[in-house]
């Protein structure tokens, strides 16, 4: 049944996506649920009791959930799942229970509700099934449902004042509405007639949008060290939108910020976060108005990054990278497929910036049915390089060249502490030294960061050198990092030189010189 | 037949006088003080002043009666007019053009045309129309040749700085280029009359290589032009590499005028040309 409501929803994504003005017009509310709907089902593909089911199918869409209505849907299932607990099948009196929970369920998620939302139509349907729970006959109360859902949906825009400008329903309401049919169609046994069903050529109308600012940040938070209602309040000063959905050990966070490197350093002191992305929102909103606009125009690719610190990602959004997952161990090759489907473009770069991650690029890149190109930047510093020569007005091929040939030009130097004596390439290193590596290849070690660089920049042509970039680790003060700079300027006077916060957790220092 | 332009197109003087080009000059402003472009303000004194004034630099368009008064001037010796504007896209004096006939009180025949360009590209097109109206062309004959060569001018540039653009609110999907906390050098050209990027590097100097290889991908220079805010060194130097591709002398250098000055700040550098990109 799962199933069918979301093959549903995959025919009707890009309308929903066109549908999107609340909270924040980047028109991506059908891909987001259909993602989360996605996740679930992989979890749940399994055969079981309709509790195990449903409770692997909250899991896996919690863990997947994407943007606020994907966030707010997982919770539903969330609710769902907790109320079938123990029960042996499912029919209406098991759904009714499960809609009203995973409706009060989704409405704690939201810090702030606002009605003429998805909140309100799943509140409104769950509150008119009532009477057809006790009927016994399941096709009839999800017909039910299905008119109440319509109803409620068709109210918003008297709810919501910018659906009503836009002349528009509310997307996510609309993506719950079309999952509860592709329900109805799965009683019915109508499977052909979702296959069938055309993609929608032209959105409906959409009113200009104010610009959004900001950016979309993710993740996932486990080995939390407070209790849900103080990391809530906690990441409430954070950020905008924000919605914590959550089971027992495992928490989901959804919120907007202007300032994702600083709200990720805070998070990241509540507990352990994973599947950390940040999406560039006034990225998403363009893309998607162009595509309204003028829908026969060729899109730009969209470039999804790789960094290992929140630092990192702020330089790479603000060059211009679409999505960027930040990850303390590598990535997925799944994880990256979720980063790659998320981001608007149909079609897509990636930057590994490491080369260990290159491979389960690659693996995303045959996964998914989005024509995806693999950069394989070795290190963050060729990573940071290509996006600079990165030109959203070109075409795609003409940005492959360009961003290959700009990644050739620049070295790489990443200093870290050694975890042991050895000895290699001819240099001997103890452990706690600082070891600099050049290119990948270690060069030397000192007692100190700036001895370290120093000795690995004499191997450099440095007199042709124009620029060196210093993205300095987590556990490195920016005042330190300042004199290093300093120090490095006074070596090489023509020398450009700045010094950025990387947020790395393991190199001291990420270096790049052209 | 005479041709009328703004003071955006940054026509040398000495062209000005020889092709008869009558050219309205835009408002500059800082603070309350008023200025007429390249006449009550020359571009040494706007730039000192961009450095020592307290205010930020804010533009204006002329009004339609400055407009109308070049109009009924030309009138007594003319029966037909036309006007080569800036690209109506980020400046309302084309519209102050269009409303300067109707404030006319002597009668006369008088066209506008939205290059949809600035600088020296438009320079280029207004001199095509006035070579065109010096040799007897109709208006229609002159507006034909301005058309012919719209498509064909275009500018390259490159920024020291966005911070005047992103006040100026002139920066269109050049947008992209804020937000970055890496210290980039953004190229910048015009597309459908609009501020549009073209790359950016990491250094200055291998932004001005971009500028070289640029003019480097004509197959045919009819036109060449350096142009710059305040950093006429690197000017010089960009038209002696660019020697190699067009005969020096031919390539003129200009300071560029306080009105795009306002918007760009110091430290920009300029290629303007009229020809044929290679295929």
């Amino acid at each position: 049944m799962l199933e069918t409501a979301t093959r549903c929803l995959q025919a009707q994504a890009s309308r929903i996506d066109s549908l999107n003005v609340f909270p924040v017009p980047d028109g991506d509310t059908g891909t987001n649920m259909l993602l989360t709907m996605r996740a679930a089902l992989r979890a749940a593909s399994r055969d079981g009791s309709v509790s195990a089911v449903a409770d692997a199918a909250a899991r896996g869409a919690l863990l997947g959930a994407r943007g606020n209505s994907g966030v707010i849907l997982s919770q539903f299932l969330v609710g769902m799942a907790q109320a079938v607990k123990g029960a042996a099948g499912i029919g209406p009196a098991e759904l009714g229970r499960a809609f009203r929970h995973g409706s009060a369920l989704a409405y704690k998620a939201v810090s702030q509700p606002v009605e003429g939302t998805m909140l309100t139509v799943l509140r409104e349907t769950s509150e008119a099934v009532r009477p057809f729970e006790s009927e016994g006959d399941l096709p009839a109360f999800l017909e039910a449902a299905l008119a109440a859902a319509g109803a409620a949906l068709a109210r918003t825009p008297d709810l919501l004042p910018v659906l009503r400008e836009a002349g528009v329903v509310d997307a996510g309401g609309q993506g719950l509405y079309t999952l509860l049919e592709g329900m109805c169609l799965y009683t019915r046994g109508d499977l052909q007639f979702v296959q069938a069903r055309p993609e929608p050529s032209r959105p409906g109308p959409t009113a200009e949008v104010a610009p959004t600012s900001g950016f979309c940040v993710e993740f996932t938070l486990s080995r939390r060290k407070h209790s849900l209602e103080r990391v809530t309040r906690e990441l409430g000063k954070l950020g905008t939108s924000l919605i914590v959905a959550g089971v027992p050990g495992l928490v989901r966070v959804h919120l907007h910020s202007d300032e994702p490197d600083a709200l990720i350093r805070r998070a990241a002191s509540l507990g352990s976060l994973e599947q950390l992305q940040v999406r560039d929102m006034k990225r998403q909103q363009y893309a998607f108005q162009h595509r309204r606009d003028e829908p026969n125009a060729v899109i730009a690719p969209d470039v999804v990054a790789v960094v290992p610190g929140a630092g990192l990602a702020r330089v790479c959004l603000g060059l211009g990278a679409a999505v960027v997952v930040v990850g303390v161990r590598s990535p997925s090759a799944e994880e990256l497929l979720e980063a790659i489907e998320s981001a608007p473009a149909a079609r897509v770069f990636v930057l590994p910036n490491d080369k260990n991650i290159i491979l389960a690029a690659e693996q995303a890149r045959t996964l998914g049915s989005k024509e995806v190109s693999v950069i394989p930047a070795t290190n963050i510093a060729q990573g940071i390089a290509a996006l600079v020569a990165f030109r959203p007005e070109q075409t795609a091929d003409a940005n492959l060249r360009s961003m290959q040939e700009a990644m050739s030009a620049v070295h790489a130097l990443e200093v870290c502490q050694a975890v042991r004596t050895t000895r290699l390439n001819g240099v001997a290193v103890r452990k706690n030294q600082l070891a600099a590596y050049l290119d990948g290849e270690l060069v030397a070690a000192a007692a100190s960061a700036g001895k370290a660089i120093r000795e690995a920049l004499a191997h450099l042509p440095m007199e042709k050198a124009q620029n060196l970039a210093l993205y300095y680790g987590a556990g490195v003060r920016a005042g330190q990092a300042a004199r290093l700079a300093d120090s490095l300027r006074a070596d090489y006077p023509r020398l450009e030189v700045e010094a950025i916060s990387g947020g790395q957790p393991v190199q001291a220092y990420l270096i790049g010189v052209e | 037949m005479r041709i009328v332009t703004d003071s955006v197109a940054d026509l040398p003087s000495e062209l000005v006088a020889r092709l008869g080009i009558s050219v309205v000059p835009l408002i500059v402003r800082f603070g309350t003080e008023e200025y007429r472009d390249g006449i009550d303000l020359s571009a040494e004194q706007f730039y000192a002043k961009l450095r020592s004034s307290p205010h930020f630099p804010a533009t204006a368009t002329p009004s339609p009666q400055d407009f109308a008064d070049v109009y009924d001037r030309l009138a007594g010796e003319t029966g037909e007019i036309l006007a080569i504007i800036l690209s109506a896209a980020f400046s309302a004096t084309y519209q102050a053009a269009e409303k300067g006939r109707e404030l006319m009180r002597r009668t006369c025949r008088v066209e506008v045309l939205d290059s949809r360009l600035a600088t020296m590209a438009e320079g280029f097109v207004v001199m095509r129309a006035a070579e065109a109206a010096r040799d007897g062309a109709s208006l229609e004959e002159a507006r034909e040749a301005a058309r012919r060569a719209i498509p064909r001018a275009n500018i390259l540039c490159c920024f020291d700085t966005l911070e005047y653009l992103k006040r100026g609110g002139r920066i269109g999907a050049a947008q992209a280029f804020l937000g970055s906390v890496l210290k980039v050098h953004p190229l910048i050209t015009l597309r459908d009359g609009l501020v549009q990027p073209a790359g950016r590097t990491r250094s200055r100097a291998k932004a001005v290589d971009r500028l070289v290889e640029h003019v480097a991908g004509f197959a045919r220079i009819d036109e060449l032009a350096v142009e710059n805010t305040a950093c006429p060194d690197e000017a010089e130097a960009l038209r002696e590499r660019l020697g190699a591709l067009h005969p020096k002398e031919r390539i003129y250098r200009s300071q560029m005028t306080p009105v795009i000055g306002a918007h760009t700040g110091p430290g920009l550098l300029l290629v303007a040309a009229l020809g044929d990109r290679k295929p």
